[in-house]
C-alpha cells in the first residue's frame, strides 16, 4: 500500500533492480541464446582436461540459468507494476470517492476524486480526521457508522453531510466494509463516498411538490382521492377525510367499502366500475348520511392507466352539492313566486277579456232560461224541446265553469311540477286564454304546430305563462297597424334530435336593435302601465327548463320570440 | 218563401246565437241564424223583409263593417247591436252608420224582445216623422245645462266617475243627473240617448 501511494506520487528512488533490468533490457535475446548453445556444446564434449575446468565451466551454465530466471522475475514484477498503475489511476480518476478510514476516523487514503470532493490536496487530507469535513449535527452518525463497519463483515450505508474547504455542503451516503485482517487486529473502513446532494435536492424538490400538492388539494372544496385497483384509498385530501369525519388513518390503505360503508358503496360500485374498466364517469346522486339526512353529490370518477394501459387505479373527484341545492330551491322558490305575480297580474289586465269569456256562456244561460220560462207561461212547451234546453243551460254552464277552472289554474301557486307533456296541448291551452283579446284587437292568428313532437318535461302553467306573455305582447305589438295586417303566428317545430322550439311572431313595427339588447332586463318596459317583469320572468322560466329564449327581427320588420326546451334525455334536478 | 218579417241572428258564439233562436221561437218570431257577416251577406238576399240582431265583435268581418257593407249596396235593414259591456266608442259609431239600437250584454231578454217586436212593426216605416222630431226637441229643451253636460260626456262613452272628475262633482251627483236625463228624454238605456242625441242632431258625436 505503501509503494500504491509512494507510486502515485512519483516519489520514487532508483534501485539496483531496476539497474539490473536495464542492463539486462540492453543484452540482446540472441546473444543470451547464442551464449546458452555454446556453453552447453561444452559441457557435452567429453573433457578430460582437469576437473577446475569443468567446474568453472558449470558455474558458468548455473550463472547464465539464475540470470535467465531472474530476468523472468523481472519482466513478470514489471508486468505487475504495470498493472499495478492501472489500478491506482483506475482508484484515483475513479468518477466516485473513496475512502480509508481507521478506527479513529483518520483518513489513511482518499483518491482524487475525494480530495477533490473535500476541495483539498491530498496532502493535507491524508492522516487528518475526517471529522474536520462532517457536519456537526452527523458527527455521531460518521461514528456509528465507522464502528459498525469495523465490527462487522457485511456493508455500512449511511448518509452524512459534510462541508467542504469552500463551505459547501455534500449530502454523501456512505458505502463501507472492513478491511484487513483479523490476526493483526488493524482494520480499516474502505468506503465509497456518493455525493447524493442533487438526488437529494431532487428528493426535496418531490416532497416540496408533493407538499404543494397536498396545500392545494387540501384546500380545494371538491373531495379528491385515488382508488388503486383493489380500491385501496392510496391518498385522500382533508375535504374527503373530513366529510367522512374519520381519522386519514382509517382511509389511507383501507379499502373504499371499509371507508363507505355499505349504503354508500352499494350506490357507488357501479359507477366505480365503470371507471376501473377505463371510462371516465360523472353522475349527480343523493346519498344517506343518517336516517334524516341526505346528502348530494355530483362526483366524476376518472381511471388511472399505468405504462402498459391498463387501469390501475381511480382517481374520485366528488363535490358536494347539498348547498347549492338548496340554494337553487331558494332561487326557484323565488322565480314561482315572481311568476306567480306575473300571472295575477296578466290576468288582472286581461280582466275584461276574461268577463267577456265568462258573459257569453252566462248570457246564453240567462237567454235560455228565459226563453223555457215564456214557453212554459205560453203553454207550448214540449218536453223534448224544454229538455233540450236544459242540457244546452248545462253545456253552458260547464262552459263557464270550465273557463273559471283554467283561470283558477293558471293563477294558482304550486311548486315547480314538471311533467311529460305536448308542447301543442300548452300553446293551446294559451290561446284559449287568449282567444277573445286576439277577438278584441282583430289579431288573425295562425298555429302551425308540428305534428308527432316528443313530449318534454316541463311544469305545464309557467310554460303556458311564457307563450301567453309572448303572444300579448305580440298583439300588442301590432295595435299600431292596420287591422288588416294584424298577424299572429305561432309555431312549434323540432329543432335538431334534441329540442324543440317554439316561436311566437308578430307582424308590428318591430324593434330597434338597442330595444331588441334590453328586452329581457327586469323593469325595462315599453308599455306604460307594465312593470317590466315579464319578458325577464320568461327567461328565468326558459332558464330553468335549460332552454333558451330570445328574439330576432322578422323579414318584414316583426319581431320574433323564440323559445327552446330539451327534449327529455337527461332527468332534470331534483324535483322539489 | 213567406214574406213575414223575420229576425236575422249575426253570432259568432254558437251558444248566444242559438239561445237568441229559442228565446225567438219562444215568442213565435221567425227567426234564422248566421254565425258570421259573411254567411249572412252570401244568404241576405233571400230575406228582404225583417231586421238584423248583430253582435259587434266577430272575427273576420266585424258587426260595424257589415252594416257599411249593407248601406254600401243600399240594402235598408233595420239593425239592432248587440255590444259587449261599456263599449259606448263602438255604440256610438254603430248609431250614427244607421242602427236603429243597441243593446249590452248582459241584456234583459224582455228589453230586447220589446226592441225586436218594434223593429219588425216598424220595419217597413224606418223614417222618424217630423212629430217625432218635434217631441224629441222638445225633450232636450228640458235638460237644465249641467245635465246636458253629462249627457254629452255620456256620449263620449265616458264612466260616471270620469265624468264626475271632469265636472268636478261627486260620481253620486253624476248618477243623479244621468237618471235624470233618462228620465226626461224617456230613455231606458244609454242607446236610447244615443238614439235620441243623433236624431236631434245637437250633439256632437265622435
Amino acid at each position: 500500500m505503501k509503494k500504491l501511494k509512494q507510486a502515485a506520487q512519483g516519489d520514487e528512488a532508483a534501485t539496483p533492480k531496476t539497474e539490473l533490468l536495464a542492463e539486462l533490457k540492453n543484452m540482446s535475446q540472441q546473444e543470451l541464446l547464442q551464449q546458452f548453445r555454446l556453453l552447453q556444446a561444452e559441457i557435452e564434449v567429453p573433457i578430460d582436461v582437469d576437473g577446475d575446468e569443468r567446474l568453472a565451466h558449470e558455474l558458468q551454465v548455473y550463472r547464465i540459468e539464475l540470470e535467465m530466471q531472474n530476468r523472468e522475475l523481472q519482466e513478470a514484477q514489471q508486468e505487475l507494476e504495470l498493472t499495478r498503475d492501472r489500478y491506482a489511476d483506475l482508484y484515483d480518476f475513479a468518477p466516485v470517492s473513496y475512502a480509508s478510514f481507521d478506527a479513529k476516523g483518520i483518513i489513511k487514503n482518499i483518491n482524487l476524486t475525494g480530495a477533490a470532493m473535500l476541495n483539498q490536496p491530498r496532502a493535507n487530507i491524508i492522516d487528518h480526521p475526517f471529522l474536520k469535513w462532517v457536519s456537526t449535527a452527523d458527527v455521531n452518525v460518521f461514528f456509528r457508522h465507522l464502528q459498525k463497519t469495523l465490527q462487522t463483515d457485511s456493508k455500512t450505508v449511511d448518509e452524512i453531510q459534510i462541508k467542504n474547504q469552500q463551505g459547501e455542503f455534500f449530502n454523501v451516503r456512505l458505502e463501507s466494509i472492513r478491511s484487513g485482517s483479523a490476526a493483526a487486529n488493524v482494520f480499516l473502513c474502505q468506503s465509497v463516498m456518493l455525493n447524493v446532494t442533487e438526488q437529494k435536492q431532487a428528493q426535496n424538490e418531490i416532497s416540496l411538490q408533493a407538499r404543494q400538492l397536498k396545500l392545494i388539494t387540501d384546500a380545494l372544496p371538491v373531495m379528491i382521492a385515488y382508488l388503486d385497483a383493489d380500491e385501496q384509498h392510496l391518498f385522500a385530501n382533508k375535504t374527503y377525510i373530513d366529510w367522512f369525519a374519520l381519522s386519514p388513518a382509517k382511509i389511507i390503505g383501507k379499502r373504499a367499502r371499509e371507508v363507505w360503508e355499505e349504503k354508500i358503496y352499494s350506490k357507488v360500485k357501479t359507477y366505480l366500475n365503470i371507471a376501473l374498466l377505463g371510462r371516465s364517469t360523472t353522475f349527480d346522486m343523493d346519498l344517506p348520511v343518517d336516517e334524516a339526512e341526505k346528502k348530494y353529490i355530483s362526483a366524476t370518477i376518472i381511471p388511472d392507466y399505468d405504462v402498459n394501459q391498463q387501469v390501475h387505479g381511480v382517481i374520485l373527484l366528488i363535490g358536494d352539492i347539498t348547498e347549492r341545492l338548496a340554494l337553487e330551491v331558494v332561487d326557484r322558490k323565488r322565480l314561482l313566486d315572481a311568476a306567480h305575480v306575473s300571472r295575477l297580474n296578466t290576468m288582472g289586465e286581461m280582466a275584461s277579456e276574461i268577463a267577456h269569456d265568462l258573459n257569453q256562456p252566462l248570457a246564453a244561460i240567462s237567454i235560455y232560461s228565459d226563453a223555457c220560462r215564456r214557453m212554459i207561461e205560453l203553454k207550448k212547451a214540449e218536453p223534448e224541446a224544454i229538455l233540450q234546453i236544459l242540457t244546452d243551460i248545462s253545456a253552458q254552464a260547464e262552459r263557464a265553469s270550465d273557463v273559471m277552472r283554467r283561470i283558477r289554474a293558471f293563477v294558482s301557486k304550486k311548486e315547480l311540477l314538471l311533467v311529460k307533456t305536448s308542447i301543442n296541448e300548452v300553446i293551446e291551452e294559451a290561446m284559449y286564454l287568449l282567444n277573445v283579446e286576439l277577438r278584441s284587437h282583430d289579431v288573425k292568428l295562425i298555429l302551425s304546430l308540428a305534428d308527432n313532437l316528443p313530449l318534454v318535461l316541463v311544469d305545464r302553467i309557467l310554460i303556458e305563462q311564457v307563450v301567453l306573455n309572448l303572444a300579448r305582447n305580440a298583439i300588442e305589438a301590432m295595435e299600431t297597424i292596420d287591422i288588416a295586417q294584424r298577424l299572429l303566428k305561432i309555431y312549434s317545430i323540432a329543432e335538431g334530435s334534441n329540442e324543440i322550439e317554439v316561436c311566437i311572431e308578430d307582424a308590428g313595427p318591430g324593434m330597434s336593435s338597442d330595444e331588441m339588447s334590453h328586452i329581457f332586463e327586469p323593469f325595462h318596459t315599453s308599455k306604460k302601465n307594465g312593470m317590466g317583469m315579464g319578458l325577464a320572468i320568461c327567461h328565468s322560466i326558459i332558464d330553468t327548463h335549460h332552454g333558451r329564449l330570445w328574439a330576432t327581427s322578422n323579414d318584414h320588420g316583426g319581431t320574433i320570440f323564440s323559445f327552446t326546451l330539451p327534449l327529455m334525455a337527461e332527468e332534470p334536478d331534483h324535483e322539489a | 218563401m213567406k214574406h213575414e218579417p223575420m229576425i236575422h241572428i249575426v253570432d259568432d258564439d254558437d251558444a248566444v246565437r242559438d239561445a237568441l233562436y229559442v228565446l225567438m221561437c219562444s215568442q213565435d218570431i221567425p227567426a234564422q241564424t248566421y254565425s258570421s257577416a259573411e254567411d249572412f251577406l252570401d244568404q241576405h238576399a233571400q230575406f228582404k223583409l225583417g231586421c238584423l240582431l248583430l253582435d259587434v265583435r266577430m272575427p273576420g268581418m266585424n258587426g260595424l263593417q257589415l252594416l257599411k257593407e249593407l248601406n254600401k249596396q243600399n240594402i235598408s235593414i233595420p239593425v239592432i247591436f248587440i255590444t259587449g259591456h261599456g263599449d259606448v266608442t263602438m255604440a256610438v259609431e254603430a248609431m250614427k252608420a244607421g242602427a236603429i239600437d243597441f243593446i249590452e250584454k248582459p241584456f234583459d231578454n224582455e228589453y230586447l224582445l220589446n226592441r225586436v217586436n218594434n223593429c219588425l212593426s216598424e220595419c217597413l216605416n224606418i223614417n222618424h216623422t217630423n212629430e217625432q222630431r218635434q217631441q224629441i226637441e222638445a225633450m232636450i229643451e228640458t235638460l237644465t245645462s249641467r245635465e246636458r253636460q253629462v249627457m254629452e260626456l255620456l256620449l263620449e262613452g265616458k264612466q260616471n266617475k270620469v265624468i264626475a272628475r271632469e265636472l268636478d262633482i261627486s260620481p253620486r251627483t253624476v248618477e243623479l243627473h244621468r237618471a235624470k236625463v233618462m228620465k226626461k228624454l224617456d230613455a231606458h238605456s244609454l242607446s236610447d240617448i244615443i238614439r235620441i242625441a243623433l236624431f236631434s242632431g245637437q250633439f256632437k258625436l265622435s
